[in-house]
Parts: C-alpha cells; sequence; structure tokens
C-alpha cells in the first residue's frame, strides 16, 4: 500500500504547448481518487507520467516516500486498467493473467494460486481457457481489471476504463471496482470525463482545467459549492448572475471571497415573492419527468429554473426568487 | 442500370478470358512432340519437362533464385522490422522523410539499381557477385516489408505493449513476446511477398549474374534469345505451380487480401 | 532523439546510404562532367534521332497502356465489386496468380501467340483470311500487347479496392432522385473513385515506362525503350557512360512522374475526406 506525492510536476509538448503546469497533489493511502475533466485538461498525460509510460520532463512524484521519477516503468509494479482493455490477443484469459506474475521470482505453485484467486474474486473462473475476442466488452474489462490486480500492485491505475462500456454495464463495472478497491484496500487513481461516475465512486475528486487543477475536494463539496466558475459549469451549473449587479439591486448574500459571479441551481429558484427577486417572462415550458424546467427570460438573460410544481404557462410574467443560502459566491480564476 | 451492369459483366469476363487464355497456351504448349512451339498440339510428350531438368542453368538456376530470394527477405526483414517499429512507436522529427528514404528503392527504377550496384560493388569494390546479388534482392524487397509491417503495426493496439510493460516485462522482452505474436501475419505475408518479388526479378539480376551465378528468370530469358523450343513452356509451367503452391499456402495461413 | 530510436532506425540508414545512394550518385555524377559544359553528354543524347525516338516510344508505351488498362479495369472492377463473396473471391485469385508469375512467362506467352507462327498468324491462315503470316511481333504493338498483360490485373487490383469502400447508397439516392445512369456513373460514381484510379496509374505508368522484360522479349533489337537502351548501352557496348545518362533521364523521368501524381492523389484523398 502508497501513498503519493506529486510535486511540480510540469509538461510541454515540442511546439510549447502546456499540457501539464507546476501541478501538485497528495494521494492518501487506499484512498480512491479521481481525476475528472474535459478531454485536453491533462488528466491522462498526468496518469501516464505516474505509470512511467512518459518520462517525467520536471517535479516529482514520489511513492511511499520514495521518488519514483528515474524508476522505468516495468519496475514501478502499478497496475493499470487501459481504456481499450488492451488484453493480450493471443493468450488465454488464465495466461494474461499470470503473464505478469510469470516475471516475479515466483514458483509455478504460487502464482497458479495467485491467479486463481484473481479469477475468483473478480467472478471470472468460468471464462479462464476462453480467448480474449471471444469474450464481451464487460467482461474483457473485467479481465483488465484483474490482470493488473494479478501482480498485487502498490497503486492502481484507471484510464477511462468505463467509457467503452454501454450504460448499463458501466454501472455495475464502476461498482465492481469500488468493491475490489474497498476490499484490497488500495491507492487507486481513476481518470474520467464523466461526473457521475466520479462522484458515485471517489473518495476525492480533482477537477481538472488546463494543466491545472481548480478543486480537490470530495464529491459532496465540489457539488455544493464549487469554486470557479469552470467547476460550475463543468458539474451543472447554468445561471450565472453578476456580482456587482447584485449588490446594486440591494440582494441578500454572502460576501466572503472576492469574485465576479454568484451561481445557483436551477432547483433553488424560487417561483414567487421571496428574498432577491427578478421579474421575468417564461419563453418555454418542458416536462422533465420529476420536474419541470421553466427557460426564462430576464434582465440577466436566459434562466433556467427547475421546479416540481407546475406554476405557470408560456409567455406569462413571473418572479423569481434567489435565496441568500443558495447563492454560490465564485472565485476569479 | 441494367444496361451498365450488362457492359460490366462483358468486359469482366472477357478481361478473364484475356487473362487465362495465354496462360493456358503455354499449358497446352508445353506437352506438344514438335521441337518448334505451335498450337494446336501434336502428339502429347513429357519430354520437354525432362529437358528442363538436362539444363544446368535452369536447375541451377532454380536453386540459386531459391537461396538469394530466402536470404534477401530474412534480411529486409531483420532490418526492416526495427525500422517500423521506430516508425511506428516512437515520437521522432521528421518521421515521413525517414518513410521515404525507406521506401525509396522502390522509387528508382530496378534495371537503375541493377546497374548502379554492378558499378559500385562488383567494379569498385570488386565484392563477389553473390553478395552484389543479395544486396540487389534485399533492397528490392524492403519497401515491401516496410509497407506490410507498418500496416500490421497500426492494427496493432498500442496499449497492448503498454500493459506488459506495467506487469514488469521490459521493452525489448514486449516486444518478443507481444508484439511479434501479434504481427507474425504480417510478418509471414511481408515474407511470402518478397520471395515472390526477388524470386521473379530480372532487372536486378540482368547486372548481377555471372558465368557461375545464373538465376532462373535470367537463364530462361537467355534460353530464349537462342532456342525457341517447348522446354520454356515446361519450365513456364513449373514456375506457375511454384506460383500457385505460395497462394496456396498463402491463402491457408493468411487469407489473400493480405498479399496485395 | 531516443538513443534506442537511434540504435534501431541507424543499421537499415547505413545500408540504404552505402548500397543504394552513394551507387547512384557515383553513377550519376560524372554524367554531369563535360569538357565544356556540365550537360554536354546529356545534349549529346538529346542529339540524336534516335534517342529521341527512344524516350518517345517508351513514354507513348506508357501512356497507352495506362490509358487501356484503366478503361478495361474500370468495367471490370465495378463488376467484381458486385459480384457475390463466393465468386468475388474466384475473380480475385484469377487475378492475382498473373501478378505472382514471373514476367517472363508471361511474355513467352505472347510470343507464342503473336509469333510468325503463333497462335493468330496459324489461325487466320487456316480459315484463308490472309496467306502470308502477319509481323505482329517485335512491334510497338506487341510491347503495348504484353504491357497491358503485364499491368492489367495491378490495375484492377487497385481500383476493386477503391470500388469497395465505394458508397453505393448515394449511387442509389442518384437514381432516386432521377438522374441517368451515365450520369450517376460520371457525377457520383467516378469522383468517388479518382484516388484509386491515380493510385493504379501510377502502379502501371512507371511500371511499363521502366519494365525491362517485355520490350526486351516482345519488342525486338528495333523498338528499342530507355531500359532496354540502358541494357544495350551498358552491357552489350560497354559504353558505361552513356548507359549512366540513360539511367539517369529514366530515374528522372520516373521520380517526377510518381511525386506529381502522388501530389495529385494527397489533394483529391483530402477533397474527398471534406
Amino acid at each position: 500500500m502508497a501513498n503519493i506525492e506529486i510535486s511540480d510536476l510540469s509538461m510541454s509538448y515540442q511546439k510549447g504547448k502546456q499540457i501539464l503546469d507546476q501541478l501538485s497533489l497528495n494521494i492518501k493511502d487506499g484512498e480512491l481518487l479521481s481525476i475528472l475533466g474535459p478531454s485536453g485538461c491533462g488528466k491522462t498525460t498526468m496518469l501516464r507520467l505516474i505509470s512511467g509510460l512518459i518520462p517525467i520532463q520536471k517535479g516529482t512524484i514520489k511513492v511511499s516516500g520514495k521518488d519514483i521519477s528515474k524508476v522505468p516503468v516495468y519496475k514501478r509494479n502499478f497496475g493499470m486498467v487501459f481504456q481499450s482493455y488492451a488484453l493480450f490477443p493471443h493468450m488465454t484469459i488464465f495466461q494474461n493473467i499470470t503473464f505478469g506474475l510469470k516475471r516475479r521470482k515466483l514458483d509455478k505453485k504460487t502464482i497458479e494460486q495467485k491467479a486463481l484467486n484473481i479469477l475468483d474474486i473478480t467472478g471470472l473462473s468460468n471464462l479462464k481457457d476462453r480467448m480474449p475476442h471471444e469474450l464481451s466488452g464487460g467482461q474483457q474489462q473485467r479481465v483488465s481489471l484483474a490482470r493488473a490486480l494479478a501482480i498485487n500492485p502498490n497503486v492502481l491505475l484507471l484510464d477511462e476504463p468505463l467509457s467503452n462500456l454501454d450504460a448499463k454495464l458501466r454501472i455495475e463495472m464502476r461498482e465492481e471496482i469500488h468493491r475490489l478497491q474497498q476490499k484490497l484496500d488500495m491507492t487507486t487513481i481513476f481518470v474520467t470525463h464523466d461526473q457521475e461516475e466520479c462522484f458515485a465512486i471517489s473518495d476525492r475528486v480533482a477537477l481538472m482545467n488546463q494543466g491545472q487543477i481548480e478543486q480537490l475536494d470530495t464529491p459532496q463539496n465540489i457539488y455544493k459549492n464549487p469554486r470557479t466558475e469552470f467547476v460550475a459549469r463543468f458539474i451543472g451549473y447554468e445561471n450565472f448572475i453578476p456580482k456587482t449587479w447584485a449588490e446594486d439591486q440591494q440582494w441578500q448574500f454572502h460576501k466572503e471571497i472576492t469574485g465576479k459571479l454568484l451561481t445557483i441551481r436551477p432547483e433553488n429558484i424560487g417561483i414567487g415573492t421571496g428574498e432577491n427577486t427578478l421579474l421575468g417572462k417564461v419563453v418555454s415550458k418542458n416536462f422533465l419527468g420529476n420536474y419541470y424546467q421553466y427557460i426564462v427570460d430576464t434582465e440577466l438573460g436566459i434562466l433556467k429554473v427547475n421546479t416540481t410544481k407546475d406554476q405557470s404557462e408560456t409567455n406569462a410574467e413571473i418572479t423569481l426568487n434567489f435565496p441568500e443560502s443558495s447563492l454560490i459566491e465564485l472565485e476569479d480564476k | 442500370m441494367r444496361t451498365k451492369i450488362k457492359f460490366s459483366s462483358v468486359v469482366g469476363c472477357l478481361v478473364l478470358v484475356i487473362l487465362v487464355v495465354p496462360l493456358l497456351i503455354v499449358i497446352v504448349t508445353s506437352f506438344g512432340e514438335e521441337s518448334a512451339i505451335s498450337f494446336p498440339i501434336k502428339g502429347f510428350t513429357f519430354e520437354w519437362y525432362a529437358n528442363v531438368f538436362q539444363q544446368p542453368d535452369f536447375v541451377e538456376g532454380l536453386k540459386m533464385s531459391s537461396i538469394v530470394a530466402i536470404l534477401a527477405s530474412f534480411l529486409a526483414l531483420l532490418v526492416g522490422i526495427p525500422i517500423v517499429y521506430v516508425l511506428t512507436r516512437f515520437d521522432i522529427h521528421h518521421k515521413d522523410w525517414f518513410q521515404t528514404i525507406f521506401l525509396s528503392p522502390a522509387l528508382i527504377p530496378e534495371i537503375v539499381i541493377g546497374f548502379a550496384l554492378y558499378q559500385a560493388l562488383v567494379i569498385s569494390l570488386q565484392l563477389p557477385l553473390f553478395i552484389s546479388l543479395i544486396v540487389g534482392h534485399f533492397l528490392l524487397c524492403l519497401p515491401y516489408v516496410v509497407r506490410l509491417i507498418t500496416a500490421g503495426m497500426m492494427e496493432f493496439d498500442e496499449s497492448i505493449e503498454e500493459a506488459a510493460w506495467m506487469v514488469g516485462y521490459d521493452k525489448i522482452t514486449t516486444f518478443f513476446k507481444v508484439v511479434i505474436p501479434n504481427i507474425k501475419q504480417s510478418v509471414v505475408a511481408a515474407f511470402i511477398l518478397s520471395f515472390i518479388t526477388s524470386f521473379n526479378n530480372i532487372p536486378i539480376s540482368l547486372f548481377l549474374n555471372g558465368p557461375d551465378l545464373n538465376m532462373l528468370p535470367t537463364s530462361i530469358l537467355n534460353y530464349l534469345e537462342n532456342n525457341y523450343d517447348p522446354t520454356v513452356s515446361a519450365v513456364s509451367v513449373i514456375l506457375m505451380i511454384i506460383t500457385a503452391s505460395i497462394m496456396i499456402l498463402a491463402e491457408k495461413y493468411l487469407g489473400l487480401n493480405k498479399l496485395t | 532523439m531516443k538513443r534506442s530510436a537511434v540504435l534501431l532506425l541507424s543499421p537499415g540508414l547505413l545500408l540504404i546510404i552505402v548500397l543504394l545512394i552513394l551507387p547512384i550518385l557515383q553513377m550519376f555524377l560524372p554524367t554531369f562532367v563535360g569538357d565544356q559544359f556540365f550537360l554536354e553528354k546529356y545534349l549529346n543524347f538529346f542529339h540524336s534521332n534516335g534517342n529521341i525516338q527512344v524516350i518517345l516510344r517508351t513514354l507513348m508505351i506508357a501512356v497507352i497502356t495506362t490509358l487501356i488498362t484503366l478503361s478495361l479495369g474500370l468495367p471490370t472492377a465495378y463488376w467484381m465489386s458486385r459480384l457475390g463473396d463466393r465468386w468475388k473471391k474466384v475473380v480475385s485469385i484469377i487475378v492475382l496468380f498473373p501478378i505472382l508469375t514471373n514476367a517472363v512467362v508471361r511474355n513467352f506467352a505472347w510470343i507464342t501467340i503473336l509469333g510468325k507462327n503463333g497462335v493468330i498468324n496459324n489461325f487466320l491462315m487456316q480459315l484463308h483470311i490472309i496467306d502470308k503470316p502477319m509481323t505482329l511481333l517485335y512491334t510497338n504493338f506487341s510491347i503495348v500487347i504484353g504491357s497491358v498483360y503485364l499491368f492489367l490485373p495491378i490495375m484492377i487490383t487497385s481500383l476493386v479496392s477503391s470500388f469497395s469502400q465505394l458508397n453505393f447508397e448515394v449511387e442509389e439516392a442518384a437514381s432516386v432522385i432521377g438522374a441517368r445512369p451515365s450520369i450517376v456513373f460520371f457525377k457520383v460514381i467516378l469522383p468517388q473513385l479518382s484516388v484509386g484510379m491515380l493510385t493504379g496509374s501510377i502502379l502501371v505508368f512507371v511500371g511499363s515506362l521502366t519494365a525491362y522484360t517485355t520490350p526486351q522479349l516482345l519488342g525486338g533489337n528495333k523498338n528499342m525503350v530507355l531500359a532496354t537502351l540502358l541494357q544495350q548501352q551498358s552491357i552489350t557496348l560497354g559504353d558505361w557512360t552513356s548507359a549512366s545518362v540513360v539511367a539517369v533521364i529514366l530515374t528522372v523521368i520516373a521520380v517526377l512522374v510518381m511525386t506529381i501524381m502522388n501530389y495529385g492523389t494527397k489533394l483529391m484523398d483530402r477533397r474527398n475526406a471534406k
């Protein structure tokens, strides 16, 4: 088991494009940390730097206090699950799993024992003599996970492992990853662009943008208190209010940080009078199952309001209220 | 629509006939009893096949052509595979320049390569003909190897190699234990195509053979200049049988579309 | 660059430089040395009518061969692409077989057909259509026939692969909106095939331009092309410098044609990708 300290990690391509910019991050022993962000934010590069698949240009990575920057990839003893599964096509499932074990100085019996154990806990025992191409995508990804775990790695690295699976399998597989991670108490880094799967299983989330971490926090805190506009937008906030405007209107809100914007979730905007009101006209009303979404044209532009009750019609003038406790202050970046 | 399909099938069938009939005529003439080639044939004999094996140039040529083709193909694979590995897996500058350099033997007319090698290797450097011949055929085969192996490497997911590194294998061991088994088909296809190309070559061998060093195709060419008898038909049939056997083998292990 | 990349590339690079580039330079450079003028040897070469004729003949044969293989190859490839899997395979084998068969064999076949006592003359004389054998062999005509026979399978193979990527739905959509078959072919299908046609044409054109065996066997001594001229100047006459001049001209034409046509292919590829 291991903790990871990443400090001042920078990486740029030859043409001067900065991929990672002095990034620092600590991952605790046994923690499942997700790196979340849009494509191109540097999350995959970061994982590949940690794994050793690409060499470090600047900065250090320490695992359990030991600098591993100069340790070649095949000596790091990290487990990795790839987006494309990357099973060895010319080997059976059993051979895929024992391939890494054979490199270690173990006798035949121990290797077989370990492999059977891993096959058992990943539920693959009945597939052990199949070839990879005979398996479904979900089964292949399970083998890929088993192969990574078989070598008893210090750290488990997951590179978008769910993105090639269909929706139902994705949920099943993420539960499986979570279960095994808890069971083995393994330090795990999970790279993804999907906030739902990331929030569901992570202890902490590092939300990345343009080579830097915008916010590092528990999923609950990120959801409730996004720190910047980028974070807020990425996790689904859509209504933004300039602070100077709110001050002119003499709205009540917490004034704790300096920044230009306030934000509020669509379901927290009330219809009718109350604190901090604003007039608007309903542009359209959409029924979305368990709630209605009103698109409201206001002085601030289009706002989205979600409510469980059917309260108004298209083209009607309505009053919106913005409870002080739901208005979130954002930092400028 | 109807008319066009009819037109194209008429042309298509005609083309097939044009492709097949000349070779059939050669096969038939190889059994004629007359000493000048004629068609239709008179009589039936295997004598010309026996005569093929009486010609030392043909027998030695067949041996030499096979040896040169095998050695040149092996050499091309030995040199070509590492090249392709670097060009497909490493992030290097001027990749397309390197690509062009390694495909360049295919840009230069074969007869010019033969002529240039004769002057440089045989005349200037006084290298033995056999060595020069291997060099010429190696150059002939290299572009095929580079093209086919590149296609094979492109189809092979890079993450699979990375997965082997992650579970503890260094890059060289990974190359032999994971990469080679998975591009095996391309390697075999490259070997077969190299072999055929070298075996059939004339323009390069033309300059690099000598009294004691005969290649089969140039021997046939020489024979044809002085004789016109069904021995040539018979040796042609033998060559066709060799081609057909290679095609059957290739189809069995690879599928023929790998060869084009 | 990484050390391992250098290590893996250098043997190949070294071999190409020492065994190909240097020998080519050794052959090329002396042709550019003259008593008065560096292009003297080329001026002398082009001064001879015979030589100009050789160049023109070489180019003509390559052009005509390309055009014939293209016009026979297009319908054939179209027909093949519409065959069922089983027949398609049989036909593909018939097309592939000649490609893999030695050129001597394939040219020899046409000697037996076109020769004085060949199949055609025998046949026509037996029917009393002609009473003296026609001269078919050792003419420009026989070289073209031999080249077409040699390169037609290659053209078909290039075209078939581009037909197999062809989007037949576009064709159907065009006929549904009422376009005439000929218009559908020229406006819808042909543009999609342009890359395959160019690739095939490069292979055939450059192949027949530099071919040695066919003109040697089917052309005889009167109908020289650049490749046979090179052979004659060097092996038969031992005039290395003149042979080198021919080699340079042949190489320059081949490389030039390939570069231009490859560039054209890239342009079309880009346009089609849009």
